[in-house]
């Protein structure tokens, strides 16, 4: 009896999991596969490579584009952890006036959307000379709202004897930053800057508008680039590059999934 | 080190927390501040251990004013109810981490986490993080860490409420033998009178914001200075009557009847003058027996016994007045009536201004005559 039930959930779980990974096996399926039989719909077809994958990064930019995007997301990545836990942190342990006026200030620019922020931006980025450049593409992601917001959460979690502990040791404020706070929201402090990586690796509009050629250009950007030639419809190619692409996401969530769990429910439940 | 607070307050915003708080804490000694909660006594740690300033006030260590400096130029180690231990790091990385500022060899940090450890016969657990400890464990590393810094004045928050009762009574011989080894001064809070009682060399007790009184324990449980010391000093509760006391007739008339009906009197010890008191006497000095005795016994009925075997704490009443009778003996558990016979010497008899709450002292008991050994 134990055994049928659990036997029906694996076999729910398995076809769910198939479903839902469809796209994505078809996906690496069609990357090994010459584009002749893509094109022709010979997906049975047995005539498997990595061919695709030599081409692509023989023939495209596909190689640069992901350095762009590592760049452009590591700095915003060591950005945001700077400036968010900075800015949590006098939310969360400083006492200043308006406190809770500007942090509500915060929070109201997460309610603006990205789309509606982009033409400002845009000027903003164009009058400082920095269209088409690593600093257009990743300044102006330095911080965020939703990045204050959660890291602000975390850190009231410490307990306020950790903060009189570290008084009498004689812990100044950043030390009790460094090595108290950040080790003790650890899990939540990982969610989010893998989480940061993630958006940044993905971030297609903003680059889309402010990156002119392949020297700065970030990979959802790229890809889509291929794709748009007129003379490039090589699908066994551009399957092989959407693999690349993915990889690393995919290595993330893999590696980082008992942080996600732990550092989103941290945000949000006491204790 | 000897602490001396003079005319400490603090006030957050318009709420006073503190009033004139004016004490000496001796070298070496175990001192303990109880209190009920919002009494304002970890207030007064967190202000001697330089974690919130005083509004006014100042607290000198060994002649040293430090009012104005840093805690950690103070140079003393404090245990938290929480523990507020590190979970990311080992129970001996704990203990290392607090000697942070003490800047030793390392070595010296070895040796002294080394005998920390031991001292808390905590040595096999040192390589565990706190998680795995259970709260006993983990309060005794958050001791270990502040023995480990040799401070020479130690501060406990309520080490000892987060633990279950046994544990709590086992840690508290754990505390004071190791108070004894080491001789530090130490400042502990608690609201738990008994544990005040139980490990305290001198204890002082706050209410609303005030020093209600200082003194040793039996000096506290003998010689309460007002109302509420009387009764938050001393388990069961101290009862407390509304007499009145005739000083020519020499009686005191209780809120109760007599027999037939009338007001039950007792004899007045000499030295209190006529009017209206608070009187307290205490469970374990009112004697109940099955049979009257004395002209004075005063006649109740038995509301609930309470037996623990060796005593039996027994809830009496006599007109809508309910006291307690604790009780060296077994008492019958179905007996329904009985009688009380007050205790007749000055020192049993606590009374107490009814506006002030403030004791009145007999001449006998100024004069320092106690019915105890001491």
């Amino acid at each position: 009896m134990k055994y049928a039930k659990r036997t029906i959930h694996y076999v729910l779980l398995i076809l769910i999991a198939l479903l839902v990974m469809a796209p994505l096996l078809l996906g690496i399926w069609a990357s090994l596969l010459p584009t002749t039989d893509i094109v022709a719909g010979h997906f049975n077809s047995l005539n498997i490579s990595l061919n695709n994958y030599v081409a692509a990064i023989q023939t495209t930019p596909v190689v640069l584009y992901m350095w762009n995007s590592l760049v452009i997301s590591s700095l915003i990545m060591v950005g945001q952890l700077i400036f968010c836990t900075l800015a949590a942190y006098a939310f969360a342990f400083l006492q200043f006036r308006f406190k809770n006026g500007i942090f509500f200030a915060f929070l109201i620019t997460m309610m603006l959307p990205f789309e509606a922020q982009i033409i400002p931006n845009f000027q903003t980025v164009r009058a400082l000379g920095w269209l088409d450049s690593y600093p257009g593409l990743t300044i102006p992601f330095f911080t965020s709202a939703f990045g204050v917001f959660m890291l602000r959460q975390a850190f009231l979690q410490v307990p306020r004897e950790l903060k009189e502990y570290s008084d009498l040791i004689g812990l100044g404020r950043l030390q009790f930053l460094t090595r108290i706070v950040l080790p003790y929201t650890r899990s939540t402090i990982i969610t989010f800057v893998l989480y940061t990586f993630l958006t940044h690796w993905n971030a297609y509009l903003w680059p889309l508008i402010t990156t002119f050629s392949d020297a700065h250009r970030p990979t959802q950007v790229g890809l889509k680039q291929l794709q748009s030639e007129d003379t490039f419809n090589n699908w066994g190619v551009i399957m092989a590059t959407a693999i690349m692409v993915l990889l690393p996401t995919l290595l993330i969530l893999i590696i980082g999934q008992r942080y996600f769990r732990k550092g989103l429910n941290a945000g949000g439940v006491k204790g | 080190m000897a602490i001396q607070l003079t005319h400490l307050t603090k006030h957050f915003g318009d709420t006073p927390v503190l009033d004139d708080i004016t004490a000496t804490i001796n070298e070496g000694e175990f001192y303990v501040l109880v209190g009920p909660s919002g009494s304002g006594k970890s207030t007064i740690l967190r202000i001697i251990a330089g974690l919130i300033p005083a509004t006014s006030g100042d607290i000198y260590f060994d002649d040293k004013k430090v009012t104005d400096a840093a805690p950690k130029d103070r140079h003393l180690a404090m245990v938290f109810q929480n523990y507020a231990l590190l979970p990311f790091m080992s129970v001996a990385e704990n203990i290392r981490f607090g000697l942070h500022n003490l800047h030793l060899s390392t070595a010296d940090e070895d040796a002294r986490v080394a005998d920390a450890l031991q001292m808390v016969h905590l040595s096999d657990l040192a390589d565990r993080k706190p998680k795995e400890l259970s709260g006993g464990q983990q309060q005794r590393v958050a001791v270990a860490r502040a023995i480990a810094t040799q401070a020479n004045l130690v501060l406990m928050d309520e080490p000892l409420s987060n633990l279950d009762a046994q544990l709590r009574t086992e840690m508290r011989e754990e505390l004071v033998e190791l108070h004894k080894a080491l001789k530090m001064t130490l400042i502990y809070v608690t609201h738990d009178q008994t544990e005040a009682m139980t490990m305290g060399e001198r204890i002082m007790v706050l209410n609303d914001h005030r020093i209600q009184q200082v003194g040793t324990p039996l000096e506290l449980y003998n010689h309460p200075q007002n109302a509420f010391v009387a009764t938050f000093i001393g388990s069961p509760k101290m009862n407390m009557f509304t007499v009145t006391v005739d000083a020519a007739a020499k009686t005191i008339t209780l809120p109760m009847v007599d027999e037939d009906g009338r007001p039950a009197l007792i004899p007045l010890p000499a030295g209190i003058p006529s009017g209206t008191y608070q009187l307290g006497v205490r469970p374990e000095k009112v004697r109940l027996s099955l049979a009257s005795a004395s002209e004075y016994d005063v006649p109740v009925t038995v509301v609930n016994v309470a037996s623990l075997g060796r005593a039996s704490n027994v809830a009496v009443k006599n007109s809508d007045v309910e006291f307690i009778a604790d009780i060296a003996e077994q008492f019958p558990e179905d007996a329904a009536k009985a009688f009380v016979t007050f205790p007749t010497a000055a020192a049993d008899l606590h009374f107490f201004a009814p506006d002030t709450g403030l004791a009145v002292t007999s001449a006998a008991e100024k004069a320092g005559v106690t019915d105890g050994i001491a």
